[in-house]
């Protein structure tokens, strides 16, 4: 799960062996493969750059601390990405802020019941104002949320993966994605409905 | 308290199958097609993959990298400085309580000669080497075991 294909598992027993025997350059490498992970759930959880960056330290200094306890009873990103969310989820609850909102039927039920005419994509993608519409309104889901849609979409982590990180069950994961996109497509709704 | 219907949950089953249609036509680059609802997933989905993250400093690794080797020093020399001052501590007791319970007799009694005869005085040098060889090889397993 670094910058392009995830290491194989394989690769990540030697690098967890090279690791935990303090080999040179061994946890810059992890380092370096789980970064953009580890960096996209806490910057989805808590946005603010600075405490993403401490966080993300944090989160490294405990997976050298602990990794002779991995089992590779998952894959070692996933297991990087679990102690990242609950570093990032520990931050969150000292600062009092909600991880998720409760789950509501009203605004998915309402947009998928509405199907407009005609989409046309392309000319929708380059209109600046639904992008920002779009990025502003995926900002202002909750954490949970925010992190959950960023992981599956843009890492394209798998769903069950999600759940080990975020230790919730896969079912769950996949009525926040549902909620949360038709959601989106309601507000996207509502903005087109105003302009056609 | 409302119940879901079957036709609700075949609403929603069609809707998430839109979901996913349009994430992976976003993956693959498919050309867009006929379909509303599933133009309009794919845009949410495009937003998705292009949003707006704070990116992470270059020098992260090199940063992180050396914040765990600082951290991992500290906490090595920590326990070091622990035990040591915790076997002074015990000395210092262990002597303080001898003092107090042989009121001072022993200290009187102790002798630092070498002893007259040879037979004694090799099994006071064995005695004494046994107890350095010990020490030695506590430090040393002590160190191995810190290295691990």
């Amino acid at each position: 799960m670094g910058s392009s294909e995830p290491p194989s598992v394989d690769a990540d027993r030697v690098l967890v062996a090279a690791v935990l025997a303090q080999a040179p350059g061994a946890f810059e490498t992890l380092v370096r493969n789980y970064q953009r992970l580890c960096w996209h759930i806490i910057n989805r959880m808590v946005r603010h750059p600075d405490d993403t960056r401490d966080l993300c330290q944090d989160t490294f200094l405990r997976v050298h601390r602990y990794l002779y306890q991995y089992r590779f009873e998952s894959a070692l990103g996933t297991w990087i990405g679990q102690v990242a969310y609950s570093v990032a989820r520990r931050h969150l609850e000292r600062k009092r802020i909600p991880l998720a909102e409760p789950a509501g039927d009203g605004d998915a039920a309402n947009s998928i019941e509405q199907v407009p005419d005609g989409f046309d994509l392309e000319a929708a993608s380059a209109d600046a104002e639904l992008d920002a519409l779009l990025h502003a309104e995926i900002e202002a889901l909750p954490p949970l949320q925010r992190t959950v849609l960023t992981l599956y979409h843009l890492d394209e982590v798998p769903i069950h993966e999600i759940a080990r990180i975020t230790g919730l069950a896969a079912g769950t994961i996949k009525s926040h994605l549902f909620r949360c996109r038709a959601r989106l497509r309601g507000q996207l709704q509502a903005r087109m409905g105003g302009v056609r | 308290m409302s119940t879901r219907t079957d036709l609700d949950m075949e609403r929603e089953q069609r809707e998430w199958e839109a979901q996913e249609i349009a994430l992976r036509a976003e993956r693959g680059g498919a050309s867009a097609g006929g379909d509303t609802r599933v133009a309009q997933y794919r845009l949410i989905a495009r937003a998705l993959r292009n949003q707006r993250l704070d990116p992470w400093p270059s020098d992260f690794v090199a940063r992180t990298v050396a914040r765990v080797a600082l951290e991992a020093r500290i906490a090595s020399e920590s326990v070091e400085v622990w035990l040591e001052r915790a076997l002074v501590t015990l000395l210092v007791l262990a002597g303080a309580v001898t003092v107090l319970v042989y009121n001072g007799e022993t200290l009187r009694e102790l002798s630092f000669t070498l002893p007259e005869s040879t037979a004694v005085g090799l099994q006071t040098i064995m005695s004494w080497g046994a107890a350095v060889a010990a020490c030695v090889g506590v430090s040393w397993a002590f160190e191995l075991v810190r290295k691990r």
